[in-house]
């Protein structure tokens, strides 16, 4: 994959993924050509919060499988940071299925480690603490189909950041929970990307949860899907809701969608 | 805890009683018909059975007792079973996972398939002769039970077995949600690691069920294949000997003690795998 030489000087962070021009086109199983994404510009910076938000048809879900290497674009290309290895630096969540059933919430927090073949005691360790930090102590010995929706997301993402990604991609992961649990998560998130250096990348069609929980925001336009706004969110987290700053820029954002 | 087992013994017991009235209703009214009938060769009462059930060392007509028959039988079936399900699921996990193999072969198994085991069995003893299991490893008379392992045998309870097996298999690797795949390879499994921690375990429940299936029909055919001529010992050839000799309570007998060991081959491979793939159709 051909890489870009970093022009940037010192100053400015070496982004940790950028697209260049990138388009996206399947062709359906009638021969037809549906163009999901065109010609998108995007650069992101290592360690932020990234939002993309959009209605359904605006290529946000392959805009994540081309970041993370599961589809090659049609048109463009996409740079991934020299030190980030495809293969170990990133993590998806899925919107659905997003655990393995015939695991225990141990086991599957654990899954990563394993297939980089880490020791049993070592990653049972590492899994439980994760299990500690998204609440879910004392429920290691259950099975994905025993818990509620919000408890699978919190173990999703365990799962996800138990091998440490660079990078993160998330695809509606909170879509189908009721608000308070919704709530929940977002603050479980915020909290732990402060943590650590991960760079999250998550694709919502939520704009409150896109504002509440991202550094930047990045809006698509439905078929095909261009960049119709990139805003920087510049609220302190944790974000008050009510606050006047918040509104304003959930309603730039929602006329900028609907427009 | 203890709350819980009594509640579990209190369901088990109304269970019971349920299970057992129909049997006990047939039995009366098997008892009434034989005793109104009174002819013993065509329907002998229920406790000629049970006198029969009792003493199964007691050799019938010089061909064996109930107990060495059934035994014989079920070495048959477990050898050939075991066969079939070590190729079987190999194959299957093969078939499944490999595209071109799977095309490749698909249209002869496809004609293969319809076929009934039983119609293997001239073929299997013209190619295999009388050879038995002992002498595979060239020796001639073994002195055990293994001399009545004809290869024969095995090979027609090979192909009963093998089919379900290997048709549930492939349908397990075929099924898998991409999803599971698609986690752990962005997660940087390697091909290897999909198949053995995606792959395998997303298709346990299928491969299970074709080995229960699998196992049902080597039972089905052992004891036709036994029924034909040219076999010599087994439950299925004491019946068919005892039908010739009109003992009509070893053939009931018989019967039952086949449609049992059948029964309690399913409800034992239920037992044993399917708390393994609990979680199966509770995908979320």
């Amino acid at each position: 994959m051909p890489q870009s030489p970093s022009k940037n000087s010192g100053a400015v962070p070496e982004s940790i993924l950028s697209f260049e021009n990138v388009s996206k086109t399947f062709v359906s199983d009638l021969d037809r050509e549906i163009q999901a994404l065109k010609n998108i510009h995007l650069k992101i910076q290592p360690g932020r919060f990234v939002t993309i938000v959009g209605a359904t048809g605006s290529g946000k879900t392959t805009l994540l499988d081309l970041a993370s290497g599961l589809l090659k674009p049609s048109k463009g290309c996409i740079h991934h940071q020299h030190s980030l290895n495809l293969k170990s630096d990133i993590a998806y969540v899925f919107q659905h299925y997003t655990l393995l059933p015939w695991l225990t919430v141990l086991k599957n927090v654990a899954f990563g480690l394993r297939l980089r073949g880490q020791s049993y005691e070592k990653r049972n360790k590492t899994a439980k603490d994760w299990i500690d930090k998204v609440g879910l102590t004392g429920f290691e010995k259950a099975y994905p189909h025993e818990l509620s929706g919000g408890m699978r997301q919190r173990t999703a993402i365990a799962q996800a950041l138990a091998v440490e990604p660079k990078l993160l991609l998330m695809d509606e992961p909170f879509g189908s929970l009721d608000d308070s649990t919704r709530a929940d998560l977002q603050n479980i998130l915020i909290e732990l990307h402060q943590q650590s250096q991960t760079t999250i990348l998550f694709v919502t069609h939520n704009i409150d949860e896109a504002i509440y929980l991202a550094d930047r925001v990045i809006a698509l336009s439905p078929s095909p899907g261009t960049v119709l706004e990139d805003i920087t969110v510049d609220i302190k987290k944790p974000r008050n809701r009510t606050s006047n700053v918040f509104n304003e820029l959930f309603l730039e954002i929602r006329n900028i969608i609907t427009r | 805890m203890k709350k819980q087992t009594s509640k579990f013994c209190s369901i088990e017991r109304s269970k019971i009683i349920g299970w057992l009235t129909v049997p006990a209703a047939l039995l009366i009214i098997w008892q009434v018909a034989a005793w109104r009938l009174d002819q013993p060769w065509l329907l002998p009462a229920p406790m000629r059975i049970l006198e029969q059930l009792c003493r199964p060392l007691r050799s019938h007509f010089a061909s064996g007792s109930l107990l060495s028959n059934t035994t014989i039988s079920l070495l048959r079936v477990f050898i050939g079973f075991l066969f079939a399900a070590i190729v079987g699921v190999s194959l299957g996990l093969l078939m499944g996972s490999i595209k071109p193999l799977r095309r490749w072969l698909e249209p002869t198994l496809e004609i293969l398939r319809p076929l009934c085991p039983i119609a293997w069995l001239p073929f299997a003893i013209v190619v295999f002769k009388l050879k038995t299991l002992p002498n595979l490893f060239g020796i001639q008379f073994s002195h055990t039970i293994l001399d009545q392992v004809q290869l024969g045998m095995i090979f027609v309870i090979f192909i009963g077995g093998f089919f379900p097996v290997l048709t549930n298999t492939i349908d397990g690797v075929l099924s898998v949600r991409r999803n599971f795949a698609l986690l752990a390879q962005t997660l940087g499994a390697t091909r290897t690691q999909i198949f053995l921690y995606i792959h395998l375990p997303a298709a346990m429940p299928h491969i299970l069920t074709g080995l229960r299936q699998g196992l049902g029909l080597c039972w089905f055919v052992i004891i036709a294949a036994e029924m034909m001529v040219g076999a010599d010992s087994g439950i299925g050839y004491l019946l068919m000997y005892a039908a010739d000799n009109s003992a009509m309570d070893l053939v009931i007998t018989c019967m039952l003690i086949i449609g049992s060991i059948g029964a309690l081959m399913n409800f034992l491979m239920r037992r044993c795998l399917y708390q393994y793939v609990s979680w199966k159709g509770k995908e979320v």
